[in-house]
C-alpha cells in the first residue's frame, strides 16, 4: 500500500531540486498523483531578478519557459523511474502557488526545500517553507539543503553533553 | 541522499505526534520494518557556574506518564507491524531530538506539526519550527492521520 497516493512537489530549478526530487520518486511507490510544480513570482519576471532566479534573460516568456523545462525535466526522470507523473507552472507567489496546488489536488503531501536557492537570503526558516507549513493541510516533507554538511554547534552540543 | 530505512519519530501523546507515528510506521514498513522513537521530558535549564545545565523534572507523575507514552507509541507501533524502540531523554526537545537523530544515523525525522492541543493556536509549534530548521535530514511535519 503507497505510503502517499497523492503528492505535489515543489521545484525551482535550484541544487536542491534533484534531491527533492529523489525523495518524492521514493515516497512515490503506487501513488495515483505525483505533480511536480515550478512556482513562478511574477516579481521575478523583469529584470536583474528573474537573472539571478533562472539564468535567463528578463522577460515573462522566458521565465515562464525556464519552468516549463524546470518541471518538464523532472517528469521525464519521473517516467524513467517508472513513475508517471505531470509538471505545472503556476505563476503567483511560491507560498501561494504551492498552497492552492495542493489543495486542488488533493495532496497527502508536499515535498519541498527548507530553504530557497542559495544567494538569497538564507533565513532561519525560509520564508517559503515556513509559509506552506502553516498554511497546509497536507503533510510536508521538507529537505534541507547541504545534507551532508558537518554542523560545528553539533561538536558543541557533543562537549557539553560529556559534562 | 540519506538512505530512508533509519527513521526518527518524535512522540509526545499528542494527536499530531499519534498521526507522525502512523506515517511513520507506514515509512517503516517499507524500509525494514523499525523505526527509532524519541520522547523528550522537558528539564529546567538552572546555570551550574559558567554552564547552563539541563535539570531533568523530577517529578514522579512526569515520569510515569513519560514511560506510558512511549510505552503506548510502541504498542501503536507493533498493531502496525512495526518495531518501535522509544528513547526517553531529559532535556530541551529541539536540541534532544536532533541529537538522537545524528546518534542513530536518522535519514528522516518525522515530527507532529504541534503539541497539545492547548496551544492550538500555534501553526507551527515551536518545537516543529526548532526541528525544521536546524535538522541536516529530511523533516516529514504530519498534522492529522492521512486520509483513507
Amino acid at each position: 500500500m503507497a505510503i502517499f497516493s497523492r503528492l505535489l512537489v515543489a521545484v525551482d530549478g535550484g541544487e536542491l531540486t534533484d534531491t527533492i526530487s529523489e525523495y518524492a520518486l521514493r515516497l512515490a511507490t503506487g501513488a495515483d498523483v505525483v505533480e511536480f510544480l515550478c512556482a513562478v513570482d511574477p516579481a521575478t519576471f523583469y529584470g536583474d531578478a528573474a537573472a539571478a532566479v533562472y539564468g535567463v534573460e528578463s522577460g515573462h516568456e522566458a521565465v515562464r519557459k525556464a519552468a516549463q523545462d524546470v518541471v518538464d525535466a523532472r517528469v521525464a526522470a519521473a517516467a524513467e523511474a517508472g513513475i508517471h507523473a505531470r509538471g505545472r507552472v503556476i505563476e503567483a507567489s511560491p507560498v501561494e502557488a504551492i498552497t492552492r496546488a495542493a489543495n486542488e489536488i488533493d495532496a497527502d503531501v508536499i515535498v519541498m526545500a527548507t530553504h530557497g536557492r542559495k544567494g538569497f537570503a538564507r533565513v532561519v526558516l525560509g520564508s517559503v517553507s515556513e509559509g506552506v507549513a502553516r498554511n497546509a493541510r497536507t503533510a510536508v516533507l521538507l529537505v534541507p539543503s547541504g545534507l551532508e554538511e558537518a554542523d560545528p554547534s553539533r561538536h558543541l552540543h557533543q562537549i557539553f553533553k560529556g559534562l | 541522499m540519506k538512505p530512508l530505512h533509519s527513521i526518527l519519530v518524535a512522540i509526545d501523546g499528542s494527536p499530531p505526534a499519534d498521526a507522525a507515528l502512523a506515517v511513520a510506521c507506514s515509512l517503516a514498513k517499507e524500509y525494514g520494518g523499525a523505526a527509532h522513537g524519541c520522547l523528550v521530558i522537558e528539564g529546567h535549564p538552572q546555570l551550574r557556574g559558567r554552564h547552563v545545565q539541563w535539570m531533568p523534572e523530577d517529578q514522579a507523575d512526569r515520569r510515569r506518564e513519560a514511560a506510558n507514552t512511549s510505552r503506548d507509541a510502541e504498542v501503536k507501533a507493533a498493531l502496525l507491524g512495526v518495531k518501535l524502540d522509544v528513547a526517553v531523554v531529559d532535556g530541551e526537545p529541539i536540541d534532544e531530538i536532533l541529537w538522537v537523530a545524528d546518534e542513530i544515523g536518522a535519514g528522516i525525522i518525522v515530527i507532529g506539526s504541534r503539541g497539545e492541543p492547548a496551544l492550538e493556536t500555534l501553526l507551527l509549534g515551536s518545537v516543529a519550527q526548532g526541528v525544521l530548521e536546524r535538522s541536516h535530514v529530511p523533516v516529514l511535519l504530519v498534522h492529522d492521520l492521512p486520509k483513507e
